[in-house]
């Protein structure tokens, strides 16, 4: 583990550690960091920044300690049960396929093509977003993504995000309200249930249901397209997932424990206390470090090495977190790369990386994916 | 000692990656108790998944 004096906070790397301070809601809290962050900024963007503050302020799943946590998490789990989530397979499999059908089949780019829009797609189906309003999905989710991930925030970002969320606010209030008089299968169905039996306040469900929509769109954009990417690097690997499509949902773990989408999650010390051979004081911030306990030599077998057929028996990667703040949405993002490689192989067989492509990174500390990721498809007779 | 999960479970499946001789999952996917801790550290590994089930729907029982 380390301090980082620049940013002013611990970054912790080895799996056991990362365990310890994930594990622990107690003594490592998910509260206030959004408000911390907020009040570090000048005047001007502080200011701006207050429906940010707010927004964060509202109990939400990501934002939250038990019991308001807990709370919160059994009024929306049922939504992700397996029984839920299994039979979404089909409705997945046919969104990439439309999206597919729409692109120019000799030049694919799985950014653009299928990465970006079918998490939008999928995410929408689930919580019941009506497709003229799913254009949005992505301006909220990069001004999220900027607020919190840009070098230097500015008071322009501030007001976006304030403006964006305010949208939203609004956006999610009405469509509960209709549920209310035709309620359907999905969240804000769910969300107006829950608030109408007092479980949850109306703020905070429309904090939750704004939240899923955000993460469960640009994490899985980054899934895809970093999958995608690894298996394409090892022609070998890639071929086995084509004649043997079984093994793809391994190749998803393996793309998440390589190259996790979100590289680090976030807590805040309430007490000081003793952490590997350190000591961290009562309001330090910790970085728990996913992206490097899911590289840690003493958990995985050559840890630098993509290898598909890797098994997860004795560790497993932490790549949607561990504890109670494990991602909620991870059985539908684990499903949507699988059906996103399965279409994609047998689009395009095995595709191949243009000569001397170089990956190009979103330039943000908070977020692992590429921008761009062109194939050449197979040439089949 | 007795292990407890409660119809909060949703299947995260977590219960079953830090304490596999403990928790499996039934046909719906939903964690189930194939094993009673019987063990101190059988016992340990139960706790400490009970400690980190997101649902809060694992209890220990004496």
């Amino acid at each position: 583990m380390y301090w980082s004096e620049s940013r002013n906070h611990w970054l912790v790397t080895s799996m056991d550690l990362v365990g310890e301070v994930l594990g622990n809601p107690t003594d490592f809290s998910s509260v206030g960091f959004e408000s911390r962050k907020i009040g570090r900024l000048s005047d001007e963007v502080a200011s701006a920044s207050a429906t940010v503050r707010d927004h964060f302020a509202t109990n939400q799943l990501v934002s939250s300690d038990p019991p308001d946590h807990t709370r919160i998490r059994r009024a929306f789990g049922s939504q992700f049960l397996p029984r839920k989530v299994m039979p979404l397979g089909r409705m997945i499999r046919a969104a990439a396929e439309r999206l597919l059908d729409a692109i120019d089949p000799d030049r694919p780019d799985v950014v653009p093509d299928l990465a970006e829009p079918l998490p939008v797609e999928v995410i929408s189906e689930i919580i019941g977003i009506p497709q003229h309003a799913r254009d949005r999905i992505p301006v909220v989710t990069l001004d999220q993504r900027e607020f919190f991930g840009a070098p230097s925030l500015n008071v322009d970002h501030a007001r976006r995000f304030s403006s964006t969320l305010t949208e939203w606010n609004g956006l999610l209030s009405t469509w509960m309200d209709e549920r209310r008089s035709s309620p359907g299968d999905d969240i804000l169905t769910r969300a107006a249930e829950v608030v109408d039996d007092g479980r949850v306040s109306h703020d905070e469900a429309v904090a939750t249901v704004l939240h899923l929509v955000i993460a469960g769109n640009g994490t899985t954009t980054a899934l895809i397209s970093n999958a995608v990417y690894h298996i394409l690097r090892h022609p070998d690997q890639a071929r086995l997932l084509a004649s043997e499509p079984d093994r793809i949902p391994n190749a998803v773990e393996e793309a998440l424990r390589f190259e996790a989408p979100l590289p680090t999650d976030r807590r805040i010390a309430t007490r000081t206390r003793a952490l590997g051979d350190e000591t961290i004081l009562e309001g330090d911030l910790v970085m728990a470090g996913l992206a490097a306990a899911n590289r840690d030599p003493e958990h995985f077998d050559a840890p630098d090495e993509f290898d598909v057929t890797r098994t997860f028996t004795e560790s497993h990667h932490v790549a949607f977190g561990r504890g109670i703040h494990l991602c909620l949405g991870a059985p539908v993002a684990r499903l949507e790369a699988a059906v996103a490689l399965e279409v994609l192989f047998e689009r395009f067989g095995v595709a191949a990386l243009p000569d001397g492509f170089e990956p190009n990174w979103h330039a943000i500390t908070t977020h692992r994916g590429l921008r761009t990721l062109p194939i050449l498809p197979e040439r089949r007779p | 000692m007795r292990v407890v999960i409660s119809e909060d479970c949703a299947g995260t499946g977590q219960c079953v990656v830090i304490a596999p001789d403990v928790f499996g999952l039934d046909a719906d996917g939903l964690s189930t108790v194939v094993r009673e801790p019987d063990t101190a550290e059988l016992l340990a590994a139960a706790r400490s998944a009970a400690d980190l089930c997101p649902m809060a729907a694992i209890r220990i029982e004496a």
